[in-house]
């Protein structure tokens, strides 16, 4: 009796700490991509990271419309364009980690099929902690400069 | 001294002689053609979308904003490109007397029509001009752009780290001002207008 009470005590102490690691504690927002221009293999895509009460870190990012999908960052170095790969994103907790054109991005390689302006694909993002998190991923004009960009 | 060590010597001061003479006539020379070609620019004969060559001359008579880059370029080209656009857009009347002209430095995969449709997707105003290699090489080179290729992955892609500066030309083909790459379009159109003074229609 007394070992079936403290079970079940025990599973009720360990409930709510399993339904935090399993909630999404890293909130993703506002992605978008802008469509290969021409007949362009390449892209990239650009969207915020929002970690919740505790740090994290992102350390991968997969989509199967790209051979190849890795966090990048374009960098200007005495007026030269220049790209770096990034390992890993950290994301301080309760701050909002954005990236943009002309600095940190995924970049996305070996394209599968045509991105066409006003479709859309999955993004898969793997954190340090959190469980992954999956967007559709709108797809903009070539042109476009940002999430708000209307068509 | 004897006279072996005698020859030994001045054969050594002939070599230094030869090689100071050298040096000057090189910096001269290096001084010469900077001086002819303003600094930067020069002449050029590349390709358009449609095949035809476009030489430097061909342009005279508007303001060129001459950028390099490459298509397959996923963040940086694109960025700058679409501030381009919407500069020209911004300088409303004005834009008529300015030519944004993107010249790739990966000929090998950037043939006329591909740069045709990549500069297209930005802004009909954009002339996009490819070339041979050592057309392209002559004319990075005049333009003193930066090029490295970075290694290939395996499968056909690479990237190509570039010299990200937009050059300001004059109608007369002489380099008047470079223009921040990585500006937003609005600041763009100001850095632009500010040098084009007598073109104000
Ligand atoms: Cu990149």
């Amino acid at each position: 009796m007394i070992g079936r009470r403290t079970v079940l005590l025990a599973a009720a102490a360990l409930l709510p700490a399993a339904a935090a690691a399993q909630a999404p504690q890293v909130q993703v927002a506002q992605p978008w991509a802008r469509a290969p221009a021409g007949a362009g293999r390449s892209t990239a895509v650009y969207l915020s990271l929002r970690a919740g009460g505790t740090a994290d870190r992102l350390i991968g990012v997969a989509t199967p419309v790209a051979g190849m999908a890795m966090l990048h960052e374009s960098f200007q170095d005495h007026g030269i364009a220049r790209m770096r790969m990034v390992e890993g994103l950290d994301l301080p907790a309760g701050m909002t980690v954005t990236l943009k054109p002309g600095g940190l991005h995924i970049m996305l390689t070996g394209l599968k099929q045509q991105l066409a302006r006003g479709g859309s694909f999955p993004l898969t993002l793997h954190f340090a902690n959190s469980p992954p998190v999956t967007v559709t991923v709108p797809v903009l004009a070539p042109g476009a400069s940002g999430p708000q960009t209307p068509g | 001294m004897t006279p072996r060590w005698r020859v030994r010597l001045l054969a050594a001061s002939v070599f230094v002689l030869v090689l100071l003479v050298g040096a000057g006539g090189w910096l001269w020379l290096q001084q010469d053609q900077a001086a002819q070609l303003g600094g930067i620019g020069g002449p050029f004969a590349l390709v358009d979308p449609a095949g035809h060559t476009v030489t430097d001359r061909d342009l005279r008579g508007r303001y060129l904003l001459v950028y390099f880059g490459y298509t397959f370029c996923p963040d940086v080209c694109p960025t700058t490109l679409t501030a381009i656009a919407g500069a020209l857009d911004r300088l409303g009347p004005q834009a008529a007397h300015v030519q944004p002209v993107f010249i790739t430095v990966d000929p090998a995969r950037d043939t006329p029509k591909v740069v045709g449709q990549y500069a297209a997707a930005f802004s009909p105003r954009i002339l996009a001009l490819t070339g041979a290699q050592p057309a392209i090489d002559k004319v990075a080179a005049e333009y003193r752009v930066y090029v490295a290729r970075h290694a290939d992955d395996g499968k056909g892609d690479y990237t190509v780290d570039h010299s990200s500066i937009i050059y300001l030309m004059g109608p007369d083909g002489h380099f008047i001002a470079p223009i921040a790459a990585d500006e937003p379009a609005k600041a763009m159109a100001n850095d632009i207008a500010r040098h084009l003074g007598g073109a104000a229609s």
